[in-house]
């Protein structure tokens, strides 16, 4: 799936306390809140664009690409005297544009304050704000909506679209189809004619494990044997015709049909495909459908079909034209989040959920870490070539090759190899490689698989549609997908995340007939599953609204696969309410946190304790119980946020304390709590001290003192300890206590081998070799003097200040958070604002920042390709007359990377980079 | 670093504006400072703390540590403040030490019985016990070795003699000193806990030494060189900037270059500045071309 790219916009994010601590009034410039790290970028959205429609700004975003424009040209005037305060003035013009003082996010640090927010009220730099909603996402990190109170009956006006507001809903659900308006969308134009329909359902009879937690903290499990078995399959998507689909690709940038997407409206949520369904209809000689209103419409004027289950609250209005008018009164346009690419990749990663239930051998494990472990060595191998093609992509051609020429150190290394002799890009290197073999030891390894969009069987739905016989083209466990009918692949695992146990992977058989391939021929990389078999039940309640899987055609993933029974998990269902301010800021305060993360870690814990038993005793099956049952409980974890009260994880299954015994306790709670204390999982596996650098510290930590303590006591070391056949008792109690408090679980679950596999054949430590550079190569010929330098010194020393702080406060996080990365823009935007407002011309900056950098060893070079990156690919390009090699496809070829073969390739730019004029 | 007067070493923090390595060890002794011996509320220990960091600490974001300081300051009441004027060293724990017959292992074990020593000052049921990082040992008692581990075998080999005990669980590295005796007679006083290293080679006549006149640390010096400061106190010291506060809207500045004197403006108020003289110059330039053009129109009237 590509996301589309929206222009950032940057709102305040202010703590609870903060506010209240400031007597609920702050008075802040924006410089202030970014220094603070109080200021957060966010994708444009309905809300953002009814905002600036309120405000009487037309067209953000073409304004803000042309001030980047002209920013960009400014840069580039050597008459810094006249250029500098137009420069200044531009950057105050975007950040009125970019920055929104009206749309604020609050995280709330305590309950109580949440209350005391909305009852006080608080302002900033004196605008008074009121609370809007929250967010799935935002609540479950306590962050709730605030906006200009000005502003507020307004935006609750746009939000409300004119639904029945008496009508009565689950308030957290509620709040979720409110919050759509805040999801990130590019406006696409009205479709000619749209049609809500109901859901294609489907009956028939499958084997599930029905697990249900009513009676008990322990969930009953059952099997049932051909139950009867009721599928939506045509939950969150809905159809769109190919021309409508090619004229919203055009309004995206893109040349195709785009195959499927992922659309936002007035309370609609959902994926659509790109299917000629009128073509069905007349084929079958229906011209008129009926719509969820129990409204007929002509096929000819429909260009959308929607589904009842995409529509939220479709009941809340009359027909189909009361909806559209309202969204047309309420300034609403449909727009897109995401679209299906045109072509599918052909790799894609695993990662250890979906490993871990796999009972591998040692054999299978080479076979499926080998593609992983050649690519470490080649880029491991000092080519320079390979590490392009590694960090750039295999698929660099003559038409995508300049978008790759970014700012980076690899993109320096494309135009001038001498640059691969520059210490930094050797310590680039030696960190990316560092990274790479940390993330395949935790079973991030290379399959062939891409990751597609998911869908029902469109021909069932249109049978639905037209009130016919609902058959499908598709039979049970088959899948249609033409990616993998193209490469001749009969049968893919599939995968989708979070999962939990074996239960959640699937085996599907691919399929293809001339009618499919007729009837499909626009979804030509979604995923259409059929609507026969419980295969959305098995990959974790997969529905259609955007939702993507990962497909893999790997033969050691496939062959071992079991094909086990679907796990159906007891649904709980929230009391409707018609709710007030207060129900739905009762309902946020219900669904604050989110534990759906820490239950998939317990049942990653269980495998681990799993390990530690015979498959046939009785510890292995309870365990196996609790893995599946760990569905249920991520399912309940999900039902908290929507408001649900819903059962956690006993904890006698991951705390060690709950299993104490108390002197009340009878011997049968004696007996049961020694069973449960054996097969307790209150570690994380060893892996996971390449996720959590918590983790890794505390384990290093043990390892470190339990070695030094050795040394105190024994005065042998700890391997010595341990290798040794001749230990007194003492020693053999602490070599005991030793392994039995390791804080990570150290028995043999499957990534745990494949971590200490991975280990073990990369156990080196990376040097950076020591070679003469001359720096100079990235520098042009402009002047600069000592004034600007020293003022550029001071920003720079506050650069090194705040990258240290960043450094420190994400090393807390878990590794490679994506929060951490759009922090790390914002801050590197705002220090090239700094800079370039202190030196406005971008050759002279360049050079300062280059001189400043790398004259002395010790400074930091990430300075300089973060403010002046751009420049000096643009310098190096100039010095090398625009005339780059790069690697490219080539059967003939004799590089050899990822079992494909390329060829270096000259290609000359200047026309290219003379004809451009984009933003960066 | 374990100070013995934590008092005065807080004095010493304000009045210099010293900033440890690690920031929060300062303000955990400030915090200390305000609350336990100044009395103020945690409000007004909080304000202080600002005031100093502020003051102090290059680009200091007060929003950024707010939570960090009043958590410090929550916790400051936990500990109290260390107020210790010199740590008696008895004879028979001299005697024991001597008999190790090894000058670097001699030093090694001063240093951790005047360690074990403050804490037993510090907290009655202490019983001997440190649990200071054995790196910051070694560094104090200024012993080096050559392996990494041959640092612990020392302690083990301490342990087998029974002058360290260490305690049962795997991983605390705490360590005991079991031959305290405080009834034998005192022969040494020991006044600063850093180099303790040199405090015992002084007190045995290896080398020869001076004390800083601020700070009253060893220095060890040669034959016939006489100093009055050690390296932190004196004017060799080198920092890369200086702090200064804007004479007009009082922001805290930088300024990176220590000869720069004339700096005493944020860049904000200096371009300012600059405008109104440049204003101001060009007001006198035409009031006097204003006054010589009425004098020359005024001569020619006159002819």
């Amino acid at each position: 799936m590509s996301k589309n790219i929206t222009l950032q916009r940057y709102i305040y994010k202010i703590h609870s306390s903060r506010i209240i601590r400031e007597n609920y009034n702050i008075n802040m410039t924006l410089q202030e809140a970014k220094d603070n790290d109080e200021v957060i970028g966010i994708s444009e959205s309905q809300i953002i664009r009814y905002i600036d429609y309120l405000n009487g700004v037309d067209n953000a975003s073409e304004q803000i690409y042309d001030i980047k424009i002209k920013l960009k040209k400014l840069k580039k005037s050597t008459n810094i005297i006249k250029t500098k305060p137009i420069i200044k003035e531009l950057y105050s013009k975007l950040d009125d544009l970019i920055f929104k003082k009206d749309f604020i996010n609050i995280v709330i640090d305590k309950d109580s304050d949440y209350e005391k927010l909305c009852k006080h009220g608080f302002s900033i730099n004196n605008v008074s704000y009121h609370r809007l909603l929250g967010t799935p996402n935002g609540v479950k990190h306590n962050t709730i909506v605030f906006v200009n109170e000005t502003l507020h009956p307004s935006i609750v006006k746009f939000i409300d679209n004119g639904r029945d507001i008496t009508k009565a809903f689950i308030p957290a659900k509620l709040e979720a189809y409110k919050a759509l308006v805040c999801s990130s969308s590019t406006p696409v134009s009205m479709p000619n004619g749209v049609a809500v329909i109901r859901d294609c359902n489907t009956v028939f009879n499958d084997t599930y494990i029905k697990l249900d937690d009513t009676n008990s903290s322990d969930p009953e499990e059952d099997i049932v044997v051909n139950g009867e078995v009721h599928l939506d399959n045509s939950d969150g998507y809905g159809m769109a015709m190919p021309e409508l689909m090619l004229r919203w690709g055009k309004e995206l940038g893109e040349d195709f049909v785009l195959p499927g997407a992922v659309i936002r409206n007035s309370f609609l949520k959902g994926a659509v495909c790109a299917v000629d369904f009128r073509k069905f209809c007349h084929d079958h000689g229906i011209n008129i459908i009926k719509d969820v209103w129990g409204n007929w419409q002509n096929i000819d004027e429909i260009e959308l079909v929607l589904t009842e289950s995409m529509l939220k609250l479709w009941d809340s209005y009359s027909s189909i034209d009361d909806y559209l008018e309202n969204c047309n009164k309420n300034h609403y346009t449909f727009a897109i989040t995401k679209n299906a690419e045109n072509e599918l990749e052909n790799q894609r990663v695993s990662n250890y959920q979906f490993l871990q239930s796999y009972e591998f051998t040692d054999d299978d494990i080479d076979e499926l870490i080998a593609p992983t472990v050649d690519e470490i060595n080649d880029i491991m191998s000092n080519n320079y070539i390979k590490t392009i093609l590694y960090s750039k992509g295999i698929g660099l051609n003559d038409k995508n090759i300049k978008y790759s020429l970014d700012g980076s150190v690899f993109s320096a290394m494309i135009i001038n190899p001498e640059s691969q002799k520059d210490p930094y890009v050797q310590s680039l290197i030696n960190s990316m490689i560092s990274k790479r073999i940390d993330r395949a030891k935790i079973g991030v390894l290379n399959i062939p698989a891409n990751y597609s969009l998911v869908l029902g069987d469109p021909y069932a739905l249109c049978q639905s549609m037209c009130g016919l016989e609902v058959t499908g083209l598709l039979k049970a466990h088959q899948v249609y997908c033409k990616y993998w009918i193209d490469k001749g692949v009969s049968k893919i695992a599939t995968f989708r995340a979070p999962m939990t146990s074996h239960n959640n992977i699937r085996v599907l058989d691919v399929v293809s007939t001339d009618e499919m391939a007729e009837f499909y021929k626009y979804i030509t990389t979604p995923t259409i599953f059929n609507a026969w078999d419980m295969c959305t039940s098995a990959l974790n309640g997969m529905d259609c609204d955007g939702d993507c899987v990962i497909n893999t055609s790997c033969e050691t993933l496939i062959r071992c696969t079991k094909e086990l029974p679907a796990i159906e998990c007891i649904q709980r269902k929230a009391e409707k309410i018609v709710p007030t301010d207060e129900d739905m800021m009762k309902s946020n305060i219900k669904s604050f946190g989110n534990a759906v993360g820490s239950v998939t870690n317990k049942v990653t814990g269980m495998f681990n304790v799993r390990a530690g038993f015979e498959k046939d005793s009785e510890e292995y099956k309870v365990l196996d119980h609790r893995i599946r049952c760990g569905q249920l409980f991520q399912q309940n974890a999900i039902d908290k946020t929507k408001g649900i009260d819903a059962k956690p994880m006993p904890t006698e299954w991951y705390s060690w304390q709950a299993t104490i015994i108390k002197d009340e306790d009878d011997e049968e709670t004696i007996e049961k709590k020694m069973f449960d204390r054996k097969i307790v999982s209150e570690k994380k596996p060893y892996f996971m001290k390449y996720i959590y650098p918590a983790s890794k510290a505390e384990y290093d930590k043990y390892i470190k003192d339990t070695q030094i303590k050795c040394l105190y006591k024994f005065g042998i070391t700890l391997n010595e300890l341990l290798e040794s056949d001749k230990r007194t008792d003492e020693q053999n109690k602490f070599v005991d206590v030793y392994k039995r408090r390791t804080p990570l679980g150290m028995n043999a679950c499957v990534i745990n081998r494949i971590c200490w596999k991975i280990e073990n054949m990369f156990d080196i430590k990376l040097n950076t070799n020591k070679k003469e550079f001359d720096y100079s190569i990235y520098k042009n010929s402009t002047l600069y003097d000592e004034k600007t330098y020293s003022q550029i010194l001071l920003i720079y020393k506050e650069y090194q200040k705040k990258l240290k702080d960043f450094k420190y406060e994400s090393s807390m996080v878990k590794n490679e958070s994506y929060d951490k990365q759009v922090e790390e823009y914002v801050m590197n935007s705002e220090f090239k604002k700094k800079c370039y407002l202190v030196c406005p011309n971008e050759d002279i900056l360049c050079n300062i920042i280059i001189d400043m950098c790398y004259s002395k060893s010790n400074e930091s070079k990430k300075f300089v390709w973060d403010m002046v990156g751009d420049v000096i690919i643009k310098n190096m390009l100039l010095k090398n007359d625009y005339v780059i090699t790069y690697p490219t496809l080539d059967d003939d070829g004799e590089i050899e990377f990822h079992g494909e073969k390329f060829k270096m390739k000259e290609i000359c730019l200047k026309e290219v980079f003379d004809e451009d004029d984009s933003i960066e | 670093m374990i100070v013995l007067n934590e008092i005065k070493y807080a004095e010493d923090v304000i009045a210099n504006g010293k900033i440890d390595k690690k920031p929060s060890s300062t303000i955990s002794l400030l915090a200390k400072y305000y609350k336990q011996h100044q009395k103020k509320s945690n409000k007004e220990t909080f304000d202080e703390i600002n005031i100093f960091m502020q003051n102090n600490y290059p680009f200091y974001n007060k929003i950024k540590w707010e939570n960090s300081i009043l958590g410090i300051i929550d916790k400051s009441d936990k500990y109290k403040l260390r107020e210790i004027d010199s740590i008696e060293i008895t004879e028979k724990e001299l005697e024991t030490i001597k008999s190790l017959n090894n000058e670097r292992k001699e030093r090694l074990l001063f240093t951790m019985l005047c360690i074990a020593k403050t804490f037993n000052k510090t907290s009655e049921i202490n019983n001997g016990w440190l649990n200071t990082d054995i790196n910051e040992i070694y560094k104090c008692a200024r012993v080096s070795v050559k392996q990494a581990n041959e640092k612990y075998l020392i302690v083990h080999e301490f342990i087998k003699l029974g002058l360290l005990e260490c305690s049962n669980k795997n991983t605390n590295l705490n360590l005991r000193v079991a031959f305290i005796d405080n009834e034998s007679p005192v022969v040494l006083d020991i006044i600063t806990l850093e180099e303790l290293g040199y405090e015992y080679m002084n007190y045995r006549n290896k080398a020869r030494f001076c004390r800083c006149t601020v700070c009253d640390k060893l220095i060890k010096v040669k034959r016939n060189e006489n100093r009055l400061y050690c390296t932190e106190h004196s004017n060799k010291n080198k920092i890369d900037y200086k702090m200064s506060t804007c004479v007009d809207c009082g922001k805290q500045i930088m300024i990176t270059n220590l000869k720069n004197t004339k700096t005493c403006r944020c860049e904000e108020c200096q371009h300012e500045e600059t405008n109104k003289q440049v204003r101001e110059n060009m007001k006198k330039y035409r009031d006097k071309s204003k006054c010589y053009n009425s004098n020359e129109k005024a001569n020619s009237d006159f002819c």
